[in-house]
């Protein structure tokens, strides 16, 4: 880790399956309770609402213990980008926001490359991201409006 | 800022000589570690004194570790699990 950048963890696969059916995976409650739960933990509830400031999460009991991850969709752009914060209730509370982004590029072969990208953001960078997104909402929601008026 | 800090502690003043960057991008850049309890500040008089906080960047480095695994786990049962439906299609 070198100065000036916050901790980061990067997790790559090739999925033998395109990019709209690895990215669906991400956004289904029955896929996420068989593959982001491995037991013996159990996901006791998956709420997902995948469109920004959507929320997301998952409550799970492993071997008695209960405990939850939470998050927020930031990006929602199918079949290529999907992101959101992300936070474990077993934590330290002073852990900083983190921020998960997994991208799908298309490989031959009906194949996808898949990126899990998680980061934890100092607070000033997180606050522009979300500006950012109040931005981009802005602007969706008025192009809508002038379409229908 | 954190291999300049290797070498003991410094002041911002010392920090901001030796970086092509304005003092005051120092002083922010080192709320922001101090923040994560990567650093740590100890005012004597009007000098701030920063170093290093090694217990911040092993907690930094299990976090990573942590994550990778979780990470990977998952992304290999995700793996798994569209492998078995394209087998049986």
């Amino acid at each position: 880790m070198t100065a000036g950048q916050p901790a980061a963890v990067v997790v790559v696969r090739l999925v033998p399956a395109p990019p709209d059916v690895v990215y669906a995976e991400w956004t289904n409650p029955e896929a996420f309770r068989e593959w982001m739960c491995p037991r013996p933990a159990v996901a006791t509830g998956i709420a997902v609402d995948p469109r920004p400031g959507g929320k997301l999460r998952i409550d799970i009991e492993d071997r008695g213990q209960e405990f939850f991850v939470a998050g927020k969709y930031l990006t929602v752009d199918p079949p290529s980008t999907l992101s959101f914060t992300w936070w474990c209730s077993t934590w330290p509370i002073d852990t900083p926001t983190s921020v998960v982004t997994v991208s799908f590029e298309a490989r031959p072969g009906a194949a996808t490359l898949m990126t899990i990208r998680h980061e934890q953001l100092p607070d000033h960078l997180l606050q522009q991201h979300e500006t950012g997104w109040r931005v981009i909402a802005g602007q969706l929601a008025a192009r809508t409006h002038s379409s229908t008026a | 800022m954190l291999r300049a800090l290797r070498g003991g502690e410094a002041r911002i003043t010392d920090l901001a000589r030796d970086e092509p960057v304005s003092f005051a991008a120092i002083a922010r850049h080192a709320s922001v570690l101090e923040n994560a309890g990567l650093i740590r500040r100890d005012v004597r008089g009007r000098d701030h004194w920063l170093s290093m906080e090694p217990a911040g960047l092993e907690r930094a480095q299990r976090w990573i570790d942590e994550q990778t695994s979780f990470w990977q786990e998952r992304a290999d049962l995700l793996v798994e699990r569209l492998s078995r439906r394209r087998r049986s299609q």
